[in-house]
């Protein structure tokens, strides 16, 4: 088996990394109501990217009022929206429904990272399959 | 990375669980950068206060006894601590023999059947391609 844990967020600069997360908490936040699933995997990508502690107590304070989504996008580049597009699929759809507020959002990040509709729907298409490969899991620990 | 329900576990079972991925971790005596890439994100999962999590930061350098981890977990909590185990174990790429001996003494602690860790390392191996599927669609998205 080949390692794959190893994310290219990661290898982003603390710019980048910041403004990554600032994408997720923006999309959590498109519905009016942070859920604690959502906080949850707004920690987990956070950890993935393995960033630095004192940044992450930063961008929790921004939970409460989250930053301007174009400002942020327009400081970073194709490769770190698209890997923010991504993940930001994962963060609007881990409360169960991807709300239209969520939706919006996701199109403009498409948009500004120059990810074509089809390419989008393939990405939904990639969460939905994880979602299945994570549910998976409870069925072999016998947990449903 | 996916739905869970670690974070609804109470605070000190979700501590122990910390613990038993810190010991896995150190299992075969080295931490990688994916190991501690997958630690770190589990950390995140389990919504960790920020003391907690340096807690189990520092019980990497000194993982506690195997049995001590496995006492604070009760029977979900240890479940899905064994879950996230196999998941650490094959974050490098490979599960060596000690690994699997632990994996496999964690499923003997929790009672559960003896295909149990092939079975999570099968789930495993699908969540790996899965991944690999979401950085090659990121490589071909449009510039």
């Amino acid at each position: 088996m080949k390692a794959v844990y190893v994310d290219l967020t990661v290898d982003f600069t603390p710019d980048e990394a910041q403004g990554y997360a600032q994408i997720m908490i923006v999309v959590a936040s498109a519905d009016g109501a942070l859920v604690k699933e959502e906080l949850a995997m707004i920690e987990a990508l956070m950890g993935r990217s393995m960033m630095h502690p004192e940044m992450r107590v930063d961008l929790r304070n921004m939970l409460e009022k989250p930053p301007q989504l174009s400002l942020v996008m327009d400081r970073l580049s194709p490769i770190v929206l698209k890997a923010a597009l991504r993940d930001g699929i994962l963060v609007a759809a881990v409360d169960g429904e991807y709300d239209s507020a969520e939706i919006k959002i996701l199109k403009q990040i498409a948009k500004a990272a120059g990810v074509k509709k089809a390419e989008l729907s393939a990405l939904f298409e990639w969460v939905k399959a994880g979602w299945e490969w994570h549910k998976e899991s409870f069925e072999v620990l016998d947990l449903v | 990375m996916l739905p869970d329900t670690v974070h609804k576990l109470p605070r000190e079972e979700r501590y122990a669980y910390a613990r038993l991925l810190a010991f896995m971790a150190r299992v075969d005596n080295e931490l990688t950068v994916d190991e501690m890439a997958m630690f770190e994100q589990r950390l995140g999962t389990a919504l960790l206060s920020p003391r907690q999590r340096e807690m189990i930061r520092s019980a990497l350098k000194t993982p506690p006894p195997l049995e001590e981890c496995l006492d604070g977990l009760g029977a979900e909590a240890g479940r899905l601590a064994l879950r996230d185990a196999t998941l650490m174990a094959a974050a490098d790429g490979t599960v060596d023999d000690d690994e699997r001996e632990v994996l496999q003494a964690i499923v003997d602690h929790l009672g559960l059947a003896d295909n149990s860790v092939e079975k999570l390392l099968d789930w495993t191996v699908k969540g790996a391609m899965w991944m690999q599927e979401g950085f090659d669609l990121l490589n071909t998205l449009s510039e």
